[in-house]
């Protein structure tokens, strides 16, 4: 396991005037040729992106078995999944381009029109800022304005949430670094959760800063690490737990048509804290079930560049 | 309740809370950070012992989180702040 480099370790290639550059063209041009600029930058990436690109191959292999592990149309899907993920901050994606399914959709919007609360675990499979951004606009089917509290897994800078204040404008929607969790962060979000909100946290990236804080659970055929501590935050808030995934209906095309799946954890937190340890590891395997199904359906739309699998594993 | 008294509740809680078996109130120094080094609490412990501590002793929180890392440094910072917490309470 040390041998092999973490995600987060990983020099983030132009992240920023990626960032940046992305958001001036979104608000400026329109969709169809921020989509067709969208190729040369995904190739840019793809011919840069040497390591991202062998542990791409990897995982093409399992969740595409028998088929080419090309991996060019997964960079080209990841660059429009970016200017995708900006858009939804500016409010440009409609609720009519999201395909809501025949799942727990209703359930979940029943329980938000009830005033609860929320815990939403999201991958980096598809487009997880589908679900963030239509929360944040009031749009999501509820009568009232949900707010969002997203926890994610980079170091959150003053410049960052500048970018996607200035992008959307609302107060609606708060960001917290997985670095910066401290004791009072639990009873922030359950507050949070108590007052009729919504959390956010993606439950596919390996803790970093705490290595003995993951679940090694068999996924795609082989054995990877999951985070507990999205599960750990299920298991102490006292509210519903979903899982969430949206991804486009084409990987490739210019239409931005998303489909939105939506799953309630039959896990339960009960009993001594022993119990509850070994629920919140059933909780981890259940989404890893889920998020096998939807890489399956979904296979361009992976985006954990980087060895996801143990060393040596093919 | 006075101080030491005090400070041994806390170092109770922090280990019934994290089921730190191996750990006795009295391996635990007052000064010695609770997080990182010393003691070698994670985020996922402070996740926890928040709850404990705020259930044990009813304590609020700052809205600034800088101001609760420093409350949560160590066992005396938290006594520090438990015990102005309650005298305010009082007045």
């Amino acid at each position: 396991m040390a041998e092999k480099e973490h995600w987060s370790n990983q020099h983030e290639k132009g992240k920023l005037w990626m960032r940046k550059f992305t958001l001036l063209c979104i608000k400026v041009l329109p969709g169809i040729i921020v989509r067709i600029l969208a190729i040369p930058i995904g190739f840019f990436f793809w011919l840069v992106s040497g390591p991202e690109r062998k542990a791409i191959v990897k995982y093409l292999k399992k969740a595409r078995p028998g088929k080419k592990p090309y991996t060019l149309p997964l960079f080209l899907a990841f660059s429009i999944t970016i200017i995708e993920k900006v858009e939804s901050w500016a409010g440009k994606i409609k609720l009519g381009k999201i395909h809501f399914q025949k799942d727990d959709i209703n359930r979940i919007w029943n329980e938000l029109e009830e005033g609860k609360g929320a815990l939403l675990i999201c991958s980096h499979l598809g487009n997880m800022e589908m679900l963030r951004a239509i929360a944040d606009f009031g749009d999501i089917g509820v009568s009232r304005k949900v707010p969002v509290i997203s926890i994610v897994d980079f170091k959150v800078t003053a410049g960052f949430n500048k970018m996607i204040e200035d992008a959307n404008g609302s107060s609606m929607h708060n960001i917290i670094s997985a670095y910066d969790i401290g004791p009072d962060t639990m009873l922030m979000l359950q507050s949070h959760v108590a007052k009729g909100g919504i959390v956010v946290i993606a439950g596919d990236r390996s803790s970093t800063g705490t290595p003995d804080r993951n679940f090694d659970i068999e996924f795609l055929g082989s054995m990877a690490q999951f985070p507990q501590g999205p599960f750990i935050i299920a298991s102490l808030l006292d509210c519903p737990v979903y899982y969430v995934f949206a991804a486009r209906e084409k990987a490739l095309s210019v239409s931005a048509e998303y489909n939105m799946h939506i799953h309630r954890t039959s896990v339960t937190f009960a009993g001594s804290r022993a119990e509850k340890k070994a629920q919140t590891r059933q909780m981890a395997e259940e989404f890893v079930r889920y998020l096998e199904k939807y890489c399956n359906k979904y296979p361009l739309q992976w985006y954990n560049f980087y060895e996801y699998w143990e060393k040596g594993d093919l | 309740m006075d101080m030491d008294e005090l400070k041994l509740e806390i170092k109770k809680i922090i280990i019934s809370s994290l089921e730190l078996e191996d750990i006795k109130p009295e391996n635990i120094k007052d000064a010695e950070p609770l997080f990182g080094a010393g003691l070698g609490l994670d985020s996922i412990d402070a996740l926890e012992l928040g709850i404990a501590l705020k259930k044990k002793f009813g304590i609020s929180f700052s809205a600034e989180s800088s101001d609760n890392r420093k409350h949560f440094a160590s066992v005396d910072a938290l006594a520090a702040y438990i015990a102005a917490q309650k005298n305010g309470e009082a007045k």
